[in-house]
């Protein structure tokens, strides 16, 4: 079994590929299930466009329930209305976790109640990261998490649920590993577009194959062929595609 | 059959290569049932004498030449080039020129690079552009590599109006007259939107522009061969991308 943990979509394809384009390629790929979100990656991420993005994921569930799960985007900027949007979508309409970008790093005071509502929960938090290495990059991004700061969180949240998105986001993925050593309780995805050569087994040598999760973030292709390409295990490949994230969903609480 | 366009053996010093010898190719090559592939050095990309590198590079392929092409790294400001690129040519039957300029110290508008070209081309040897060797996100810090300006790409290119060129890790496909020889571009950069962005570019360009290339052993090598699996195509066309056109353009390679 194969479950892409962190994809795009939407019910009518207005952000990233639509459900059914979506669906199609997990066929064509082999791909089991896919786990969608639709953040605000740019400009005012306001509560009234973060309701829309969300409605075009459940729309996406809704359709094909077998084959995508959703992923609840939030501003932890707006309190108020992203504990309401987690419960409008997680506790109410069946999404399996909730989704966090650049708004704020995740180790920042103001994503300490939407950590601790997702502990409450029993549910995931997949949150946008990296490390641009150039300072041009960096700067487009001021707010970006990197791995020390997903230290920070786990330190204060060792029960938590964290997800680092995309190891091959594009950015110094050795980096994040250095500080992602200090987090024993936090996940990474394999996904993003970089497919250097050797970064998996490093995720695995420096990490452990427990917590690693498969994900593509847009390209099948390339989130298929480094795992393929990977010295790894069938064991390990096991636990990789599919194994880890259904520990993850099994810990849900309601 | 299936050749490899783009391929590096060496040791890429910004980042450490889990395998860089030609075995190791091979090894790569036998797993993805690639039958042939053009190579080159990435030790040439910075030594002060980057002829010593294709000493190295014919030395290290010697055994293997009914597999394993060679290509040529010149630095048009270094002394001597021009017998340095006759010897990649005439003793070590090199028929490709790869250019690296931001690692040789010249841009594609100094006079030095046309002067290159014309001379490989003299020699009967074909000559690849980079778009780029690594995604500048994660770029080292001493890393003189950058993305090649296009426009400056396409101005070279209008003054070899006959002769075809290699386009290596291009991320679109850049715009010559019809009256042109037409430019052979690898699939590697154009993958995501799971697999569709490639489907896009062959409908809009044709199977005849493309040809296979991996970027291992820098990179994984699978996903350009899954993303190409999955495409709707018909053999022939397959078989053109997969092989004829590079065999065609390169007939040391048949």
């Amino acid at each position: 079994m194969i479950i892409d943990c962190h994809g795009h979509c939407s019910i009518d394809g207005s952000y990233s590929l639509s459900a059914d384009d979506t669906v199609r390629s997990l066929d064509l790929y082999g791909v089991d299930q896919i786990c969608c979100s639709a953040p605000v990656t740019s400009g005012d991420a306001e509560p009234g466009l973060i309701r829309q993005r969300n409605d075009l994921i459940l729309g996406a569930m809704r359709k094909y329930p077998d084959r995508i799960m959703g992923m609840c985007f939030v501003n932890p900027g707006h309190a108020r209305e992203a504990q309401d949007e987690i419960t409008r979508c997680v506790v109410d309409n069946g999404m399996v976790g909730v989704k966090l970008y650049n708004q704020y790093r995740i180790c920042d005071t103001v994503q300490f109640p939407i950590i601790e509502r997702c502990i409450d929960l029993g549910v995931p938090i997949l949150m946008h990261a990296g490390y641009p290495a150039a300072p041009e990059l960096r700067a487009l991004q001021p707010r970006i998490s990197t791995g020390m700061h997903f230290a920070g969180a786990a330190r204060r949240y060792p029960e938590a649920l964290l997800i680092c998105a995309h190891i091959g986001g594009g950015g110094d993925w050795e980096r994040q590993l250095k500080g992602l050593r200090e987090a024993p309780s936090v996940y990474v995805d394999t996904g993003g577009s970089v497919i250097d050569a050797g970064m998996i087994e490093r995720c695995v040598r420096e990490l452990g194959i427990e917590r690693i999760l498969f994900a593509c973030d847009g390209s099948l292709e390339r989130g298929l062929g480094k795992i393929r390409d990977a010295n790894l295990t069938d064991s390990e490949r096991a636990s990789l595609y599919s194994a880890n994230f259904l520990k993850i969903l099994a810990r849900r609480k309601i | 059959m299936i050749i490899d366009a783009n391929t590096w053996i060496g040791h890429w010093p910004f980042r450490s290569l889990p395998k860089r010898s030609a075995r190791d190719l091979l090894e790569q090559m036998d797993r993805l049932k690639i039958s042939k592939a053009l190579v080159g050095n990435l030790n040439g990309l910075l030594y002060k004498d980057v002829h010593e590198s294709n000493h190295e590079l014919a030395a290290e392929i010697q055994r293997h030449a009914d597999r394993l092409v060679p290509c040529a790294l010149i630095n048009p400001l270094y002394d001597g080039w021009r017998d340095d690129l006759r010897q990649c040519r005439e003793k070590f039957g090199m028929p490709v020129l790869r250019l690296t300029p931001d690692y040789h110290g010249y841009a594609l508008s100094d006079p030095c690079a046309s002067e290159l070209i014309s001379e490989a081309h003299g020699l009967g040897m074909r000559v690849a552009f980079y778009w780029r060797i690594v995604d500048p996100r994660g770029r080292h810090w001493l890393d003189p590599g950058r993305e090649a300006d296009g426009a400056l790409v396409e101005q070279v290119m209008a003054q070899f109006p006959e002769h075809p060129f290699l386009m290596l890790n291009f991320t679109r496909v850049l715009s010559r007259p019809d009256t042109q020889a037409p430019c052979l571009y690898d699939i590697t950069y154009f993958l995501g939107r799971n697999g569709l962005l490639l489907m896009d570019h062959l409908a809009a360009h044709g199977a005849a522009r493309f040809v296979l290339g991996t970027t291992m052993l820098m990179r994984y090598g699978s996903a350009p061969l899954l993303a190409l699996e999955k495409c709707e195509l018909s053999s022939k066309e397959r078989e053109a991308i997969l092989w004829r056109n590079i065999a065609k353009l390169i007939p040391e390679l048949s």
